[in-house]
């Protein structure tokens, strides 16, 4: 069967019991089921990094990631990205105002810190090097 | 029956196979009406449709 999972309020608890009919009326099961928050990756920082290497710490902006005890380790590579052109009207799906853009993550402060501390912190354009290990900001 | 993947709060479908004789399976394919409910601890329910595939 291929059933059709409901968009759940997660404030009714996660965790919840799962049952099944095949008549419609008769449900049995009490599986266990957990619900889990989707994945939704926002905004990556930094944007961009060395080709060869990816030592630096990468910061993921988003909802539904939990820490987990160990530690997760994610591999991540830069490198090219083919993108085909976008249309001047594909593109106005993107305006935002700046309002908007500080909270595109609701209720997390960390891209508001980046924007304040991007927007004040002294600029110096460094050529990236390779084996180099940069510091984030 | 067995939920195979991990589901999300955010919807989506979600496989589930359940072992039927032969003869069930026969009356399944005619009259069934398959349906998935979630019951939470304090009782809000939900209850979605199922598509079959023998």
């Amino acid at each position: 069967m291929t059933c059709r999972i409901p968009r759940w309020d997660t404030s009714k608890g996660n965790s919840v019991k799962m049952d099944f009919s095949i008549n419609g009326y008769d449900f049995t099961g009490a599986f266990d089921f957990t619900f889990t928050e989707g994945l939704i990756l926002d905004r990556i920082v930094p944007m961009s990094g060395p080709f060869s290497t990816a030592t630096s710490p990468l910061r993921l902006i988003g909802q539904g990631l939990k820490p987990s005890d160990p530690a997760l380790e994610i591999d991540y590579k830069w490198g090219p990205v083919q993108t085909a052109p976008l249309t001047r009207t594909s593109v106005s799906t993107y305006a935002y105002n700046f309002a908007d853009f500080l909270n595109i993550v609701p209720n997390n402060e960390d891209l508001k810190s980046y924007w304040y501390e991007a927007d004040t912190i002294k600029r110096v354009d460094e050529p990236m090097v390779n084996g180099k290990n940069y510091e984030l900001y | 029956m067995s939920p195979l993947q991990n589901p999300s709060n955010t919807g989506g479908n979600l496989n589930v196979q359940v072992r039927l004789s032969p003869d069930d399976a026969e009356i399944v394919k005619k009259y069934g009406d398959p349906k998935v409910r979630f019951i939470a601890p304090n009782n809000f329910t939900r209850i979605t449709d199922c598509d079959l595939s023998f």
